[in-house]
């Protein structure tokens, strides 16, 4: 690289060589991608720019392929593989970029590396016929970009960069059909409330650049790990650090739509179908986990995770059940996989807040990243699939579609794989993780009994996902095709202009990822648990849990029973019909709190009247005191000088001869003053020299 | 022979009198004489510092006073000229465009 830069030799871990140390062109390729379909414009054939952004992503996905092979190949003891270059120096603070390759890394990366490839892949026959499709590919390439960049900095302060892009993505993804007024204030929304997020995540960066000198993972760790030592530079900043933990979650609630901050995510359904995939699956969403994960060192210090992990897992927790709720009265096919997704991210950061359990070891921390993957390929599977649906039935409303599965076999088939595995169904890949997400609440609750309610709530939003995962699926596929009268297209403006009759199978393009991510979605979990997740990405001691503890213990039976009841519950609803939904929802109780969820809680119209009406109002009272007391003051001050000034002016009459009276005038003080004054025989200087002899001395 | 003083007490009084008809006059071709007034009052005196010892210089700028006045009046007639052609008056009280 670079001769001029010196390079930074790492306290722990190694310096990355063989394929790893050409990680950084994985962003490279993806941004290349960028800007080369950014640039070129109209220039570029709309199937030219989609090849170029999946060749860019494409290359990036193999790259981080090879690395996580080099990652699975190198002993822990040499992990993590760092390259640092020295970036910047402000006073004592010191930054530099590079990246930061650890277990964590590495199975993120082929996280979002697999799914950006296939979102992308899927994403050119999904576009197709899109006047925008130029900016959609570049945007999405810069997009991933950032999560893939934000993967591997091993500094916060990059991260901190690449979060960024991915905010500004976000915001130009969601808004992508911006002629749209619902769009375009979704993706307001998504930028703003994001932006109270970033705000934390930003304060946080502050208090520990200025307390500790340095956003270096390597240094910051390092530091962690001399602690428990009693050394280093963390003894005696355990308030501090409790500080800087709590403001990243709170960057991370932000980022990962966490309550209060999950208005976002709904709304930014009106972005393309794609574009929810590739936020609620790879990137994005994820990103706020992943800071946590990240980060997990610092949390994880015992007098911190007893403040920051406490939070983070009753956060985590309470969102699960919230975001459950409010998904089982929702109508709209991408609003209730956004409510699932809120559910599923709050799962993950309750599996990283029980490790404020020290007895639980690493389990929490496991269950959470395991979680993460397993819950990005099923949810990728589930937005595509719905992607897959609206791209057939043109609406996005549940009761609209029905019956699709005679329509559409290999979309309902993946559709059915997507939601046993999110409701839970035993052997597929989210049964697994959200198991070990409960076991570890499990655990945590012998020792701290605030976790016993964590635990219930877990358990009954696996409960309500199985419930509203099953009516999505039942609604959208089982009985008979009810079509809207009208097919107005809710979400998705109406692409190819021609109205199909009858509900048709996508291309092989948008199948094909489908069936993959089924495969994925299915086998992701128990391959993991094979292989031995546990002693893979863990916090401390690894686990090694076998497939058989894994499923034979009575947590995973409770789960599986729950997860059962929920189907069960769908299929005599919306299948069966032996229970009528509308009887449940029209009733008094029912009806209240059938309204209360559709409102979502009153929470969006309480932040609308808060940004509405109370702001206005602020905003009004502070422009009258800006243009009354303020301006008054500047204008009282400008208008006094104009009075004054103009008083004066009027001594200029124009006329001549009162200059020359005036002249004369003056003429005549001077000669007074001559012969009067200043002249010692005069009578007036001799009377002055006698009383005050000081006030001539100039004179004479 | 006639005492200096006699001739400092007759250019005051020339002098004063072209002050008055400066400073009070409206046309402006009595405040030109006024002008022409003062300036005969003090070449009175230079020719009488001239004859009481004062030399040749005296006399001097005595003749150059004069010549300055000439040139002087030549101007100020011109621009009354000029300002009449303008106004159809040589009022001086009335051209009092620069002002506020």
């Amino acid at each position: 690289m670079l001769p001029l830069l010196a390079q930074v030799e790492p306290v722990t871990g190694s310096v990355a060589t063989g394929m790893a140390q050409w990680a950084w062109l994985i962003p490279i390729f993806t941004i290349a991608a960028f800007v080369v379909v950014g640039v070129s414009g109209k220039r570029l054939a709309p199937k030219v720019a989609g090849g170029v952004a999946v060749a860019g992503v494409g290359i990036s996905m193999l790259l981080s392929l090879a690395i996580v092979l080099q990652v699975l190949r190198t002993p822990d003891s040499a992990l993590p593989l760092v390259m640092e270059r020295h970036w910047l120096e402000v006073g004592t603070l010191h930054f530099d970029v590079g990246f930061y390759i650890d277990h964590l890394t590495a199975i993120m990366l082929f996280v979002v590396g697999v799914l950006s490839f296939l979102i992308v892949v899927y994403s050119t026959a999904y576009m197709h016929g899109e006047s925008g499709i130029r900016r959609y590919f570049a945007e999405i390439a810069l997009f991933i970009t950032g999560m893939l960049g934000l993967v591997l900095a091993n500094d916060f302060l990059l991260l901190f960069i690449f979060w960024e892009i991915m905010g500004l993505c976000s915001y130009l993804l969601i808004g992508y059909w911006y002629e749209k007024p619902e769009a375009a204030a979704a993706a307001k929304k998504a930028f703003l409330v994001t932006r109270v997020g970033d705000v934390f995540f930003f304060a946080g960066l502050v208090i520990m650049a200025t307390t500790f000198g340095t956003t270096n993972m390597r240094e910051l760790f390092g530091w962690a790990a001399q602690y428990a030592a009693h050394a280093g530079p963390f003894l005696g900043q355990e308030g501090a650090l409790t500080a800087i933990c709590l403001l990243f979650f709170g960057g991370a609630m932000g980022k990962s739509g966490q309550f209060p901050l999950h208005v976002w995510l709904p709304d930014a359904m009106e972005g393309p179908t794609t574009v929810s995939a590739l936020i609620h699956a790879a990137t994005m969403v994820k990103a706020g986990v992943y800071l946590i994960a990240r980060a997990y060192p610092l949390f994880a210090i015992p007098a911190v995770a007893a403040t920051a992990l406490t939070f983070v897992a009753g956060i985590g927790a309470f969102t699960a059940f919230f975001a459950a709720t409010m998904a089982l009265a929702a109508y709209d096919i991408k609003r209730i996989l956004a409510y699932s997704t809120l559910s599923q991210l709050a799962y993950m950061f309750f599996g990283l807040g029980v490790g404020a359990v020290a007895a639980t070891g690493s389990a929490g921390y496991t269950a959470g990243v395991f979680h993460l993957t397993s819950h990005a390929f099923t949810k990728a599977l589930l937005f595509l699939g719905a992607g897959s649906v609206i791209h057939a039935v043109h609406t996005n409303d549940i009761r609209h579609m029905g019956g699709l599965r005679k329509y559409m076999p290999i979309t309902s088939l993946a559709m059915l794989v997507g939601a046993l595995s999110m409701a839970g169904f035993p052997g597929l890949s989210i049964f697994w993780s959200k198991d070990a997400v409960l076991s570890a609440a499990w655990l945590a609750s012998g020792e701290n009994k605030l976790f016993l309610v964590f635990f219930v709530l877990g358990l009954l939003t696996a409960l309500m996902t199985a419930f509203y995962m099953f009516r999505l699926w039942f609604m959208a596929f089982w009985g008979e095709h009810r079509g809207a009268p009208h097919s107005v297209a809710h979400g998705e403006p109406e692409e190819h202009g021609a109205h199909h009759a009858r509900p048709h199978e996508s291309p092989p393009a948008m199948t094909g990822v489908l069936i993959v991510l089924s495969v994925f979605a299915a086998a992701w979990g128990i391959a993991m648990l094979a292989g031995g997740i546990g002693g893979f990405v863990f916090f401390g001691e690894p686990e090694h849990e076998t497939i058989v503890q894994a499923i034979a213990n009575p947590v995973s039976l409770m789960s599986i029973v729950v997860g059962l009841v929920g189907i069960g519950l769908a299929y005599a609803m919306y299948a069966a019909r032996t229970i009528d939904p509308a009887r449940v929802a029209g009733s008094g109780v029912g009806a209240g709190v059938h309204n209360l969820l559709t409102r979502r809680y009153y929470i969006d119209d309480a932040y609308n009247w808060v940004a509405g009406v109370a702001y206005v109002k602020l905003a009004n009272a502070i422009d009258w005191f800006d243009r009354n007391v303020l301006d008054g003051v500047v204008n009282g001050i400008a208008w006094a000088q104009l009075r004054t000034s103009d008083s004066g002016r009027r001594m200029q009459t124009g006329n001549v001869q009162d200059y020359a009276a005036i002249l004369l005038a003056g003429v005549l003080v001077v000669v007074m003053l001559a012969f009067y004054v200043l002249n010692p025989n005069s009578l007036l200087h001799q009377a002055i020299s006698r009383a005050a002899p000081q006030a001539l001395a100039g004179g004479s | 022979m006639i005492p200096v003083y006699w001739y400092f007490v007759l250019a005051s009084a020339m002098f004063s009198i072209g002050t008055y008809a400066v400073v009070s006059q409206r046309s402006a071709i009595k405040v030109l004489m006024g002008i022409e007034l003062m300036l005969n009052a003090a070449n009175i005196n230079f020719a009488a510092f001239g004859a009481f010892g004062g030399g040749s210089s005296g006399i001097a700028f005595a003749f150059f006073s004069i010549a300055l006045a000439a040139a002087e009046a030549a101007i100020g007639l011109a621009i009354f000229v000029n300002l009449f052609r303008l106004r159809e008056s040589v009022d001086v009280t009335k051209a009092s465009a620069l002002r506020w």
